[in-house]
C-alpha cells in the first residue's frame, strides 16, 4: 500500500495564511477605520476528486476560478477563468460549490464578494526515481474582476477583492504505482513519528516487510534479505552508506526530502543491481513563494536550512547539519580512560539551485555530501579480544554534484536526464589493522516516457554507474560464511592493495498497458553489465493491477513476478581481495495481494510474497590458497516467504496512524548439500502500531508500540583457546541459528508543541523511547571461555528532546 | 570493513572495556585449569627449523595433567578452531606432564602453497591439557578427557584445547617481547618478593568498592623495542601492537588487559583471599605471536 511522502491533504489553513501574508496591509486593517474591508476567509475546504482518467495518464493542471460568495460565506457562482481541461474544470467547479467561507465584511457587516480561486492538480508519485513531484505553481497573474452582483445585493455591498492574493489549494492525486507494492511516508508523518527521531530511513523500519534492527544499526532488512541487498538512492544517486556512523541518522536529513518511496520487492526495471528492496529519497524543490528557513537542535545535532526564490523562475536551498555528540561524549570517554584524539562527530550538507528553463523544462544542480569521523585510543583492550583496543578510528565521507534536467517534451512525453559525479572516501583503523579506500564515481541515468496511445505508455532508459577505486588494507582474513568470528589480535594479517575501474551500465524498458477498465499490465526488462564479474544479466519483470471495484471504494488485486540480479560485493569479486570468477547473485520475486479501501481515510493492504534466492555468493576460508584468505563461489541458496498486512488511517486530519504486521521466514544454506537454516536476520513476527493525534492549540501526541520475534543466534558448544591472542574462539553448534533471544517489545511516546507566530513557527518536542524501560534482549554475551552466557539488553528508557524554529 | 562494522566494533570495545559485557567472573581470575600462554622460541621459523614450545599451564586444584600436542599444517582457516579441525592425527602425541613440545617445520611448508599464499604459510600447534585420561574422540572437540576418580567424561570447559601458531618465513624474524621490570605501587617488585596486603571487604567484582588503602598499582614495564616495526620480506609494512594481560588466582584487577605502552592496572584482594597466598601472572603478547610472561605472589592477611 503506497504511502507517498508527498501530502494528499495539505493543511489549507497554512496556504491561506501564506496568501494573506502577500496581501496588501490595508486589506487587513480591522477596526482602524469604519469602512475597512475584510476579505473572505476560507472556513471549510473541499478536496476535489482527481479525474481518474487524467490521473491514469499522469496529467496535471491548474484551474483558476472566480468565485462569487454571498454574505453567508457560500459560493453562489463559480466561473472558470483559466481552464485546465474539461475534466479538471468539472472537478474544480464541483468542489468549489461546496466551499465555505467566512464572508467578506465592510465596517463590520458581512457583504457579498468576488475572489480569484485556484485548484492545482498535481500527482504525488513521479514516474521515475528521484524526480521531485511538481510544486504548486506560483500565484498566477491577478486579473481584475468586476464586482459581484446578484439578487438582493448592490454593487456597493460587494467587495472587489481582485487586489488580494489567490486562494490557492493544491490537490494531489496518487498515481497508481508501477510496482506491485510501493509504500510512501509523508514528511509530516516522519517528522513526528515516535521513536525514530524524525529520521526517514529509521521510519521505514515501521513499514511491513522491514525487520527491526538492534540499537544503532544501518541494516535495512527487507523481506528477509541481507543488509547489502537493499539499495538506498537520493534523487537517483546511489548512496553507498546511507547512515551516519552506521545507523545513528540518515546522511540526507528529512527536511530536504520531498518524499520517500519504498519498494519492498518486485520493483520496476528502473531499478537494478539490487535483489532485496529499494528506498528512493526524493529531494524536494526549494520554496518559490518566499524565503524561509529552519533551525533545529536536539540531543544529537543541530540543523540549519535556508531556501527561497532568486527571481520568478529560480530557487535555491542551502542546508547543513552537525552533530555535537562530541561535545559531551568526549569528556565522558576521557573519564573512562579512553584517549580521545577526535571525538565522534558527523556532518552533512546540501546546496541546490533549481531553474525553470521553460514552462516544460526544469533544471537542477544539487551538491551534497556527508562526513563521519572519530579517533580514540582504548588503553584497556577487551579481554575477549585484545585486538579490540589501541587506536580505533574512522573517517568516512562522500560528496556528489548532480545535474538534472526534467523536460516535458510534449503532452505525452517526458524526458529526464541526471548525471552525478563525486567521490567516496573511507578510512578505518583498529589497532594494527586498517582499511583505506577512495572511490571516484559517475552515476547517470536517462529516462524517457511516452504515451504511445491512450492505453499504452512506454518507458525506457539507460543508466551507468562507473568509477575508479583504490583500496589498501591490512586486516585479518575475512571469515567465511557460517564461521564464527574469532579473536583478531594475533590473527594473520593480509596486506593487500588494489585499484582499477568498475563499470556497471544498464538499460531498461517497460510498457504500461491499460487494456481494460481498471486493469494495468506492466511487462518490463532490465539489462545490466557488471565489470567485476564480467557478466551480462537479463531481468524480465511483470506486474499486474486490477481494480475490481472503484466506486465508492476501491478494491485492487495486484501481483508480480520478476528476476533481480545483484553484483557481488567488491571485496568478494575484486582481486586481490576476492575471487574474480564469482558471478552475480539472483533472486526471483513472487507476490500477490489485495488493497481494499474502507473509506476515504482508511485502507488495508494484504500481500503474500516468496523469494527464491539462487547463486548466492558465499565465502570459505582458504588461507592456504586464496590471495585474500577467503574464496568466494556462487553456491549459496535461500528462500523467503511471508505475508504483510498494512492497515492505514491516512494523514491529513487530526488523527493518523497505521498498523503493520509481517509474518515471514527466511532461510539460507551455503550449498545444496546442506539443509536450510534460519537466516541471521529472520524475524517471524513483526508488529508496529503507530498513531498520532493533533490535540489542537499546536499540541500533538503520538505513540508507537512494537512487538518483534527475538533475533536468532547459534549456540556455542565449546571454545578453543587462541594462545596467541590470550582469548578464546567459540565453537558453534552445527545447527545454525537454532536458538532465539526473547521477543522484543517497547512503547515509544512523543509529544510536540508548536507555537505559531506572525512570520515563524517554533516547535518543541520530546521523544521518549522504551517508555516502560523493558530490558529487551538484543544478543547473547558470554564469559571468557564461552561456558556461561546471558542476554545483553538493548537501549533503556531514553528521552530525547529538541526544538525547531521554521520561517 | 563497512562503517557499521567499525562503529559496532568500537562500541563493543568500549563496552567491554567499561565492563558492560555481563555479570561474569573475570577471565583474569584463575580458579580452574587454564593454559595462559604458549611461548615459541621462534614465532617465525624457516622450513626445517626446530621450534621449542613451552606452555604456561595453571591448575588451581593442582591435579596431575595429561598433555597432547599435535600439528595442523597450512590450515584453510586461520582461526584456532580451524586449526583443530585440520589437525594432522599422525603428529599427535599424548603424554603425562609434557608441558613442552619440540617439532620441526616441514621442509615444504612454504613451497606447498601457491605463491600468493606464501605470506601466510604456517603451522599450528594444537595443545590439549586434561586433568585426567585424554584420548581422541569425535564431537565438536576431537578429544575426550575422563575424570580418573569418577570415570566420566569431563565437560568441554573442564579441560583446555588451544592453538599456537608458528609462521613459516625464510627471511623475516619475530622476537618475543621482554618484560624489563614489574613494579608494585611504583617500586620495583622482584620475583622473589612476596607482598603483604589486607583484603577488601568485597565479595563481588567491583574494584571501585574498595578503599585506596586496599588498592595497589601494578605496572609491567615493556621496552618500546618490543613493539617491532618495519617492512617484511613481502613488502608489507607492520608495527606490532603489544598488550599485557593480567591473571591472578584471586582478587580484582581494575583492568584485565592494557596496552604495553601504558601497562598499569590496579588490584585488590577480595574477602575470599583472606589468609591465602595469591599467585599472579603477567603475560605480554605482540600481535605476531610473540609472548613472554612473569609471575609474582601476594600474601593476603587474615581478617
Amino acid at each position: 500500500m503506497p504511502v507517498t511522502f508527498s501530502s494528499r491533504r495539505r493543511c489549507h489553513a497554512a496556504l491561506f495564511t501564506l496568501a494573506l501574508l502577500f496581501a496588501p496591509p490595508s486589506v487587513f486593517a480591522q477596526g482602524a477605520h469604519s469602512d475597512a474591508l475584510v476579505p473572505p476567509r476560507l472556513l471549510e475546504t473541499v478536496e476535489p476528486d482527481y479525474p481518474l482518467q487524467e490521473k491514469t495518464r499522469g496529467e496535471t493542471a491548474t484551474v483558476v476560478l472566480t468565485l462569487e460568495i454571498d454574505d453567508g460565506g457560500r459560493v453562489e457562482r463559480a466561473i472558470v477563468t483559466n481552464s485546465g481541461g474539461a475534466s479538471f474544470d468539472a472537478a474544480a467547479l464541483e468542489a468549489a460549490a461546496r466551499l465555505r467561507f467566512v464572508p467578506a465584511a465592510r465596517g463590520g457587516r458581512a457583504i457579498r464578494s468576488k475572489i480569484p480561486f485556484q485548484f492545482a492538480f498535481t500527482l504525488s508519485t513521479t514516474p521515475d526515481a528521484g524526480a521531485p513531484a511538481p510544486h504548486p505553481s506560483s500565484a498566477p497573474d491577478k486579473s481584475a474582476v468586476g464586482p459581484a452582483t446578484g439578487a438582493g445585493g448592490s454593487a456597493a455591498d460587494t467587495a472587489d477583492t481582485a487586489s488580494s492574493a489567490f486562494v490557492d489549494i493544491e490537490v494531489r492525486g496518487e498515481r497508481a504505482p508501477r510496482e506491485t507494492t510501493k509504500r510512501v511516508l509523508e514528511r509530516s508523518e516522519i517528522l513526528t513519528m515516535p521513536g525514530t527521531g524524525g529520521d526517514a530511513l529509521h521510519a521505514v523500519e515501521n513499514l511491513p516487510g522491514v525487520a527491526r534492527t538492534s540499537g544503532i544499526s544501518s541494516n535495512l532488512i527487507v523481506r528477509g534479505s541481507g543488509p547489502q541487498d537493499t539499495g538506498v538512492f537520493a534523487d537517483g544517486v546511489w548512496l553507498v552508506n546511507a547512515f551516519h556512523f552506521g545507523g545513528i541518522t540518515s546522511v540526507v536529513p528529512t527536511e530536504v526530502l520531498e518524499r520517500l518511496d519504498f519498494y519492498p520487492g518486485n520493483f520496476s526495471p528502473e531499478y537494478g543491481r539490487q535483489m532485496g528492496g529499494i528506498i528512493d529519497l526524493g529531494i524536494r524543490s526549494p520554496r518559490q513563494d518566499r524565503f524561509g528557513g529552519l533551525l533545529q537542535f536536539d540531543l544529537l545535532d543541530g540543523r540549519l536550512l535556508a531556501e527561497g526564490p532568486l527571481g520568478p523562475k529560480t530557487r535555491v536551498l542551502v542546508a547543513g547539519r552537525r552533530s555535537w555528540v562530541d561535545a559531551w561524549l568526549g569528556p565522558v570517554l576521557r573519564s573512562t580512560g579512553t584517549g580521545v584524539s577526535v571525538a565522534p562527530a558527523y556532518y552533512d550538507y546540501q546546496a541546490m539551485i533549481e531553474h525553470d528553463l521553460s514552462s516544460s523544462t526544469k533544471a537542477r544542480l544539487l551538491f551534497f555530501g556527508a562526513d563521519d569521523r572519530f579517533l580514540l585510543t582504548i588503553r584497556s583492550p577487551s579481554s575477549d579480544d585484545p585486538g579490540l583496543g589501541g587506536e580505533i578510528g574512522q573517517k568516512e565521507s562522500f560528496v556528489r554534484l548532480q545535474a538534472r534536467l526534467d523536460s516535458r517534451l510534449s503532452e505525452r512525453a517526458r524526458f529526464i536526464n541526471m548525471v552525478a559525479v563525486g567521490t567516496n572516501g573511507a578510512h578505518f583503523a583498529l589497532g594494527s589493522n586498517h582499511v583505506d579506500g577512495t572511490y571516484k564515481v559517475i552515476d547517470s541515468r536517462s529516462d524517457l516516457r511516452v504515451e504511445l496511445a491512450r492505453s499504452v505508455t512506454a518507458v525506457a532508459g539507460v543508466a551507468l554507474l562507473a568509477g575508479h577505486y583504490d583500496v589498501s588494507l591490512r586486516a585479518p582474513q575475512r571469515q567465511g560464511d557460517g564461521e564464527v568470528p574469532a579473536p583478531i589480535f594475533a590473527a594473520p594479517k593480509y596486506t593487500l592493495a588494489g585499484a582499477g575501474m568498475l563499470w556497471r551500465p544498464g538499460a531498461y524498458a517497460m510498457l504500461e498497458l491499460a487494456p481494460g477498465a481498471g486493469l494495468k499490465l506492466l511487462p518490463g526488462l532490465r539489462v545490466d553489465y557488471s565489470s567485476e564479474s564480467a557478466q551480462w544479466t537479463f531481468d524480465p519483470r511483470f506486474t499486474a493491477r486490477l481494480d475490481i471495484a472503484r466506486t465508492p471504494l476501491r478494491t485492487t488485486l495486484k501481483g508480480g513476478v520478476g528476476a533481480f540480479h545483484q553484483p557481488p560485493q567488491p571485496f568478494e569479486s575484486l582481486a586481490p581481495f576476492g575471487s574474480p570468477s564469482v558471478k552475480n547473485n539472483l533472486a526471483i520475486h513472487y507476490s500477490l495481494g489485495i488493497e481494499q479501501q474502507l473509506s476515504r481515510e482508511v485502507e488495508i493492504s494484504l500481500e503474500g510474497f516468496y523469494k527464491d534466492l539462487r547463486e548466492l555468493v558465499v565465502g570459505r576460508s582458504k588461507t592456504s590458497s586464496a590471495l585474500g584468505g577467503t574464496e568466494y563461489t556462487n553456491t549459496g541458496e535461500g528462500r523467503t516467504f511471508g505475508t504483510e498486512l498494512l492497515a492505514r488511517f491516512k494523514p491529513g486530519g487530526r488523527f493518523s496512524g497505521f498498523v503493520a504486521y509481517t509474518m515471514s521466514r527466511s532461510e539460507r544454506r551455503i550449498d545444496a548439500s546442506r539443509a536450510f537454516s534460519i537466516f541471521d536476520f529472520d524475524q517471524t513476527h513483526i508488529l508496529n502500531a503507530l498513531a498520532s493525534y493533533k490535540l489542537g492549540r499546536g499540541w500533538s501526541v503520538g505513540a508507537r508500540f512494537r512487538y518483534v520475534t527475538g533475533n536468532p543466534y547459534t549456540p556455542y558448544v565449546g571454545a578453543v583457546a587462541d594462545l596467541d591472542a590470550g582469548a578464546y574462539a567459540p565453537l558453534a553448534s552445527p545447527f545454525a541459528n537454532s536458538a532465539r533471544v526473547a521477543p522484543f517489545h517497547s512503547l515509544d511516546l512523543r509529544v510536540d508543541k508548536t507555537w505559531t507566530f506572525a512570520s515563524w513557527r517554533l516547535t518543541a518536542y520530546l521523544d521518549v523511547r522504551n517508555t516502560y524501560n523493558r530490558q529487551n534482549p538484543e544478543a547473547m554475551t558470554y564469559n571468557y571461555n564461552y561456558s556461561q552466557s546471558q542476554t545483553l539488553a538493548g537501549l533503556p528508557f531514553l528521552p530525547i528532546a529538541g526544538v525547531r524554529g521554521e520561517l | 570493513m563497512k562503517a557499521g562494522h567499525v562503529v559496532a566494533i568500537a562500541a563493543a570495545a568500549m563496552a567491554f572495556a567499561s565492563g558492560c559485557g555481563g555479570d561474569f567472573d573475570p577471565g583474569s581470575r584463575v580458579t580452574d585449569l587454564r593454559v595462559l600462554a604458549v611461548r615459541a622460541d621462534a614465532p617465525y621459523a624457516v622450513p626445517g627449523q626446530n621450534v621449542h614450545l613451552e606452555a604456561l599451564a595453571v591448575d588451581a586444584k593442582e591435579r596431575e595433567l595429561t598433555w597432547a600436542w599435535g600439528l595442523c599444517i597450512n590450515p584453510a582457516s586461520s582461526t584456532a578452531p580451524g586449526c583443530v579441525a585440520a589437525l594432522d592425527a599422525s603428529t599427535l602425541i599424548i603424554e603425562s606432564g609434557k608441558s613442552t613440545f619440540d617439532f620441526a617445520l616441514p621442509d615444504d611448508v612454504i613451497t606447498s602453497v601457491p605463491a600468493a599464499a606464501e605470506p601466510h604459510a604456517s603451522v599450528g600447534a594444537v595443545v590439549v591439557v586434561c586433568p585426567g585420561a585424554l584420548s581422541r574422540h569425535g564431537g565438536f572437540l576431537p578429544f575426550q578427557c575422563v575424570d580418573p576418580a569418577e570415570g566420566r567424561a569431563l565437560e568441554a570447559d573442564a579441560f583446555v584445547v588451544g592453538v599456537k601458531r608458528i609462521f613459516a618465513r625464510t627471511a623475516d624474524k619475530n622476537d618475543n617481547p621482554v618484560i624489563a621490570q614489574v613494579r608494585w605501587d611504583g617500586a620495583d617488585w622482584p620475583q622473589a618478593e612476596v607482598k603483604e596486603v589486607v583484603a577488601c571487604d568485597e565479595s563481588g567484582n567491583d574494584y571501585g568498592a574498595c578503599t585506596a588503602n586496599e588498592q595497589h598499582v601494578i605496572t609491567v614495564d615493556v621496552p618500546e623495542a618490543s613493539s617491532e616495526s618495519g617492512v617484511d620480506s613481502f613488502g608489507a609494512a607492520f608495527r606490532e601492537q603489544v598488550v599485557v594481560q593480567y591473571y591472578a588466582t584471586e582478587g580484582i584487577f581494575e583492568h584485565d588487559v592494557r596496552l604495553a605502552s601504558d601497562a598499569t592496572t590496579g588490584w585488590v584482594a577480595r574477602r575470599a583471599a583472606a589468609g591465602r597466598t595469591v599467585q599472579m601472572w603477567f603475560v605480554v603478547r605482540d600481535d605476531r605471536g610473540g609472548v613472554a610472561w612473569d609471575e609474582r605472589q601476594v600474601r593476603v592477611a587474615t581478617r
